[in-house]
């Protein structure tokens, strides 16, 4: 029975070829990490946070950001930075307690790390836009007693 | 084979190794390319900012030698739940003026026949009265002339404080450039009108 070398050596050549639709899957499934990556943007929105929108086109500086949400009468869900989420009810006399010493510890590693003098003390406020303007002057009265002045309530177009 | 179909004649004749005709990837491929930019950008979300202060407490203290002398404008704008405006310490504004009302403690503006809030009105009165309390002095001449404090009910939602900050410190857009400011320090207190 005779040989056919010739074929052989076809098939070898064919599999050298560059398989697209492998390479496309892998762009496909690169896409999905960078989209997740670049979607961060300056302000990492937590799922369940939402900023109210406004008109206004300040740009937003790149510093610590607390988001609030309304978690039922007089309390809150409330997460500094990308720590974990927390929940606390007002106290009528002592306002948000917990909020105001995990933002004293914040401020700390804040005045530590930041070095340009006009974002120290400065705070990026996220907060749902269903919250109460009362919930929204108690979380500001706990951040400036911590030691961020600079209030920068932060919205969406 | 004479018995057989053309067809078949086609498919006995077909080796397994032969290659079935590629799919256009350029033409997927190009779309992807503008699915990457559209996608990434409804992806990165913008953010902009109010910066607002809170009233600050206790006397106002002696004050620097070369400190303004003219009166401060010490304007405060309370919103009311129905979608009014009060305006409180207004110099230059008049009854009657945009809808203006008279109420104490101050001048009362009405939401619209809409029941809605006249956003534009009140910045429209808010400029009139900056602009005219100036006596065409610098705003320099003042102690307080980018400030305003803003009061609101405490039950109001806070949607409707941004939407207010934002007709508050910006005067009207002329369509060339960017808006020219108005109150740019804005303090947030609690209240509500006629409290």
């Amino acid at each position: 029975m005779p040989l056919y070398p010739s074929k052989k050596k076809n098939k070898v050549e064919e599999d050298a070829e560059l398989n697209i639709t492998s390479l496309m899957d892998a762009f496909t499934i690169i896409l999905i990490f960078l989209l997740k990556s670049y979607g961060s943007s300056v302000i990492d929105v937590a799922d369940g946070y939402r900023a109210p929108t406004a008109e206004t086109r300040l740009e937003v500086d790149r510093i610590i950001a607390l988001q609030v949400r309304e978690g039922g009468r007089d309390a809150i869900y409330f997460r500094i930075g990308d720590r974990e989420e927390k929940a606390e009810r007002l106290d009528p006399n002592l306002g948000y307690q917990m909020l105001l010493a995990d933002l004293k510890t914040e401020k700390r590693l804040s005045d530590a790390t930041i070095s340009e003098e006009e974002l120290k003390g400065a705070i990026n406020i996220v907060a749902n836009p269903n919250v109460t303007y009362g919930t929204i002057l108690k979380v500001m009265q706990s951040s400036a007693s911590a030691g961020f002045y600079k209030l920068k309530l932060i919205a969406q177009p | 084979m004479p018995g057989l179909p053309p067809s078949l004649k086609k498919q006995k004749g077909k080796k397994p190794s032969d290659k079935e005709e590629a799919p256009p990837l350029h033409i997927i491929m190009n779309l992807v390319c503008i699915l990457i930019p559209a996608l990434l950008a409804q992806q990165v979300t913008n953010f902009y900012q109010h910066q607002v202060e809170l009233p600050s407490r206790g006397g106002a203290g002696g004050g620097a030698a070369d400190a303004p002398t003219n009166q401060p404008f010490n304007l405060k704008l309370t919103l009311g739940e129905n979608g009014a405006f009060m305006i409180v310490n207004a110099k230059t504004l008049q009854v009657g003026q945009s809808g203006l009302v008279s109420r104490d403690p101050g001048l009362l503006l009405n939401p619209g026949a809409d029941g809605r809030p006249q956003y534009e009105t009140l910045r429209t009165i808010l400029t009139s009265e900056w602009e005219n309390r100036l006596q065409g002095q610098p705003p320099e001449a003042y102690p307080d002339p980018d400030q305003i404090t803003i009061a609101a009910p405490v039950e109001m939602e806070y949607q409707s404080i941004i939407r207010a900050l934002d007709f508050v410190r910006f005067k009207a857009s002329e369509g060339k450039g960017d808006p020219e400011p108005l109150f740019s320090v804005i303090s947030l207190s609690p209240g509500s009108i006629g409290g």
